[in-house]
């Protein structure tokens, strides 16, 4: 009871400051009460701009190559004609702009005709200026009906009617109401718009109740009454999607005004009309509230993080954009609101929205949807309530663990923050598809050599001495147990066969690997004209130590590997899978990097993954060359023997136990 | 007693903040934590009021347990935070409104206590004005005022004087003095050494998270020969530094 009056209390204060506030009023209110008209009259004014110039037929540029028709040229409306001998010239004045299309005529033309005979016609265009698409349309159009008026003569002069040559006529009827197609457009886009202006209208109010109270101090003040923290949040929680749903609102009530009764007419003036698409509206009305309630509660448990009102602007960016993310995917035609998507955050209510606008939508999904956005939400507001009981993350002043006492010099880090890895991550993903893949393409070898050392390798030491951290402890560089290493090198050397034959296979029932991409990497990857040794360090060694160190490196150390070990395993396989950029090589990738994060976390030092990746990948390697045309494209070509898959699961097995037995100790460096 | 920390302990990572403090200021009586910046002062002051958990030793507010009785604690204290802690776009009303409504009073006593604390604080030419226009020192005053609504016995003060002028400060020094006359137990941190010899009845010096020093400001003058409070300060630094950080042996 007294946590429900406590909601209620907070509730209330935070509405009247809310609404006191000029930035969130602009957003919730004015910004969708003028966007729409004013979008709705630039666009009016715009059409009938382009209307208005339209009636005047800009003169045409033609290039002209044969003999003469003065017949065609008149049929064309008489353009400017400028004389051109080759179809090389042709295309260039085409590029360049100096003309629009070239016609190009056969000689024999005047014979041809004289005959009854078809004259081809050659119609050169340069489809990347808008130029030379209209005048191509446009002439296509003044052929036809030249064609249509030939025809017609010599039928007349075979004496047979016009329409001897037209069996069918072909004509079509548009049933849909007025605006309606205009409706139809609105409504597709509506959710996205919704789910945005809704993320908007959050955004500020989220910051303001949480980090910008800790700034402001009045946090403190705040928690020293006896009121409990959980409610709290949830009065702040209530006003942050109570600004959520009216910024909604304000735009469905805008978008509707602005078709009824504001610039409507003006559109429809201009043949733009669009009727107001009332199932969507209403769709995007039940939509609302769940939508709102998901993305205020993600919106406040990341602004909650910071400690002050910037560190929440740059923190609350990237989440925006991620909630952005799901609300486009749910754009996809064809994709609807199935029992699958009605759990996936995001995905869910839009879908929702869409469905809804459609009339079209099974009860038992709805019903997960609207389930499943607000078990999302309590848990993202459960998360925002533990933060605020969370010292470290409450007090913007107290000291951050590890750093030295007094004026010292603050002691190097031992983990990375997981902002900082990400940072790190996304450069050298940038790098490897802005120079690292198109070097690949170029020169195979090299460019997987280069990609490795100085597009993976030279970012992470780089990373590392920029950021302060303890190179030893953030890579977990240490020397391991001998056990380990001959486990490691024994797992990875078996490894590669139980995933060629279990998993490859499996993959290839699920997801083929196209046979152009067999053949691709049978050409470049397992070329046998190379010396073995290269192939080895290119394939092996390399992105043995340079994947590594990014990966099982300052990425499992960002992860909070101390404190969450197997969530840090399973985040760390997901992205050394997702990193490899190909949906075919996610799975095995996935297995390989769980694996390598869980023999550092166990024991402790990278040097172990790095065994267990040369291994796996020599052996790759080595059996690409050994027998030729097998495994060297696609390791699920194997033939599939029980003798050798039961050796290679005991080799794997003993390896694993071996690697895995030992016990890390402290962590180096860490203080 | 009202105000007790045994053996209060705060460690952020490997590092002690607050290190096995015991503290009593009794009812009436104004208590002075003095000490340098980074000294603990806050840390100590967040502690005592159920802002943070103890690392070990334990805080209690009137009997009652900061951590296990943290409610029971916190309806008897009244805290001023060094950053004021006013809601900028409130008037001084509906802040002392809200506060009144946080600590569970009736709408009736909420009226009953704003009026009496407007009169109190000499509020009235600041009602129709938001917060966020108030000069320093008006805040201050509100935030006196609210730390009061629930009338509650003890008061916490973190740096109340900070940033004042000199007639800001000595208006909030009389306005302690009247506190501690109403029989109520007040805690205040603050750097200002002069200000603390004036105003408190007992000090404790704390430094690097230690309590090096405690008891009226007369008697610690005289225990270490030093004409002002801030002598005594200095000559406890060096004797620190000397011994390498840790407590100065026999200061307590």
């Amino acid at each position: 009871m007294e946590g429900g009056r406590i909601v209620g209390v907070v509730y209330r204060k935070e509405v009247l400051e809310t609404l006191r506030d000029r930035r969130t009023l602009i957003v919730m209110l004015l910004l969708p009460l003028t966007l729409y008209p004013l979008l709705a009259f630039v666009v009016a004014q715009w059409v009938g701009v382009q209307r208005a110039s339209g009636t005047r037929v800009p003169a045409l540029s033609l290039g002209w190559q044969g003999p003469a028709w003065g017949e065609l040229r008149v049929a064309l409306g008489a353009p400017r004609v400028v004389e051109v001998h080759d179809p090389v010239t042709a295309a260039r004045a085409l590029r360049a702009g100096r003309l629009d299309l070239v016609l190009r005529l056969p000689d024999d033309l005047r014979p041809r005709l004289a005959r009854g005979a078809t004259v081809p016609i050659e119609l050169y265009r340069d489809d990347t200026s808008a130029n030379s698409r209209a005048a191509g349309e446009r002439v296509r159009r003044l052929l036809r009906r030249f064609d249509r008026q030939q025809l017609a003569r010599r039928l007349a002069a075979r004496g047979l009617a016009a329409d001897f040559g037209a069996p069918l006529q072909l004509r079509q009827h548009d049933v849909a109401l007025p605006g309606a197609a205009g409706a139809q457009a609105i409504s597709g886009v509506l959710p996205l718009l919704i789910v945005l202006m809704v993320l908007l209208g959050a955004f500020y109010p989220a910051i303001d109740l949480t980090a910008g109270e800790k700034e402001r101090g009045t946090l403190e003040t705040l928690l020293s009454t006896p009121a409990p923290r959980l409610a709290l949040i949830g009065g702040k929680f209530l006003v942050v999607a109570t600004v959520a749903i009216l910024t909604g609102l304000a735009n469905l009530v805008s978008i509707g005004l602005t078709l009824l009764l504001g610039f409507g007419p003006a559109l429809r003036v201009v043949g733009l009309g669009a009727a107001v698409p009332w199932s969507a509206v209403l769709g995007a009305l039940a939509g609302l509230v769940p939508a709102s309630l998901f993305f205020a509660a993600v919106l406040m448990a990341a602004a909650a993080l910071a400690r002050s009102f910037k560190e929440a602007q740059t923190l609350l960016t990237p989440v925006y954009l991620l909630c952005v993310l799901p609300t486009m995917a749910a754009q996809l035609p064809g994709l609807q609101l199935g029992y699958g998507a009605a759990l996936v955050p995001g995905v869910n209510v839009s879908l929702l929205m869409r469905g809804l606008a459609g009339g079209a939508v099974a009860a038992g999904p709805l019903l997960v949807a609207l389930l499943s956005s607000m078990g999302y939400a309590a848990a993202a507001l459960a998360l925002a309530a533990r933060i605020y009981n969370t010292e470290r993350l409450l007090f913007a002043d107290e000291p951050r663990v590890g750093v030295a006492e007094g004026g010292a010099r603050p002691s190097r880090r031992a983990q990375p923050t997981p902002s900082e890895a990400a940072v790190l991550l996304l450069v050298v993903l940038a790098l490897m598809l802005l120079i690292g893949q198109p070097l690949q393409l170029a020169r195979f070898l090299p460019g997987v050599l280069l990609t490795e050392w100085l597009l993976v390798a030279l970012p992470v030491l780089v990373f590392v001495r920029w950021a302060g951290l303890a190179p030893r402890a953030v890579l977990s560089w240490r020397r391991p147990a001998v056990a380990s290493v001959v486990g490691a090198a024994l797992a990875g050397g078996s490894g590669w066969y139980l995933v060629a034959v279990v998993v490859e296979q499996l993959q290839q029932r699920i997801l083929p690997i196209p046979p152009e991409l067999i053949e691709q990497l049978r050409r470049t990857v397992f070329a046998a004209e190379r010396p073995l040794a290269l192939d080895l360090l290119a394939l092996a060694l390399s992105p043995a130590i340079c994947e590594e160190l990014l990966f099982r490196g300052v990425l499992l150390r960002a992860s909070n590997v101390e404190r969450r070990p197997w969530l840090a395993v399973l985040l760390n396989g997901l992205l050394f899978g997702a990193f490899h950029l190909s949906v075919y090589r996610f799975l095995p990738t996935l297995l390989l990097g769980l694996i390598l994060a869980a023999l550092v976390v166990r024991s402790g030092s990278i040097i172990v993954a790095m065994v267990f990746h040369l291994a796996n990948n020599a052996a790759t390697v080595l059996v690409a060359r050994l027998v030729p045309a097998t495994a060297a494209a696609s390791a699920a070509e194997l033939p599939l023997s029980l003798p050798h898959l039961l050796l290679a699961s005991a080799v794997f097995g003993t390896g694993c136990w071996l690697a895995l037995r030992a016990r890390p100790e402290a962590a180096p460096g860490t203080t | 007693m009202t105000i007790v920390a045994e053996q209060l302990s705060k460690r952020f990572g490997g590092r002690e903040v607050v290190s096995n403090l015991e503290l009593v200021v009794r009812p009436g009586e104004i208590y002075g934590l003095i000490g340098p910046n980074g000294a603990g002062k806050t840390t100590t002051m967040r502690m005592l009021i159920g802002l943070m958990r103890p690392s070990s030793g334990r805080a209690l507010i009137c009997g009652a347990d900061t951590v296990t009785q943290a409610s029971r604690a916190k309806a008897q204290l009244g805290f001023v935070s060094a950053a004021t802690g006013l809601y900028e776009r409130l008037t001084p009303v509906q802040l002392l409104g809200y506060y009144a409504e946080l600590y569970g009073l009736s709408a009736a006593q909420g009226r009953q206590r704003c009026a009496a604390l407007v009169a109190e604080f000499a509020l009235a030419p600041l009602l129709q004005q938001r917060c966020g226009r108030l000069s320093t020192g008006e805040r201050q005053r509100v935030s006196l005022a609210r730390a009061l609504v629930h009338d509650p016995p003890v008061l916490v003060l973190d740096e109340p004087t900070a940033g004042l002028d000199v007639l800001a400060s000595r208006t909030v020094a009389d306005t302690i003095r009247r506190l501690r006359d109403q029989q109520r137990t007040i805690l205040l941190s603050t750097h200002y050494m002069t200000e603390a010899e004036l105003l408190c009845d007992r000090i404790g010096l704390l430094y690097r998270g230690r309590l090096v020093a405690e008891g009226s400001p007369a008697a610690i003058k005289t225990r270490y020969d030093a004409s002002s409070l801030e002598q005594v300060f200095l000559r406890l630094q060096d004797q620190a530094l000397a011994l390498g950080a840790a407590a100065p042996a026999g200061v307590r």
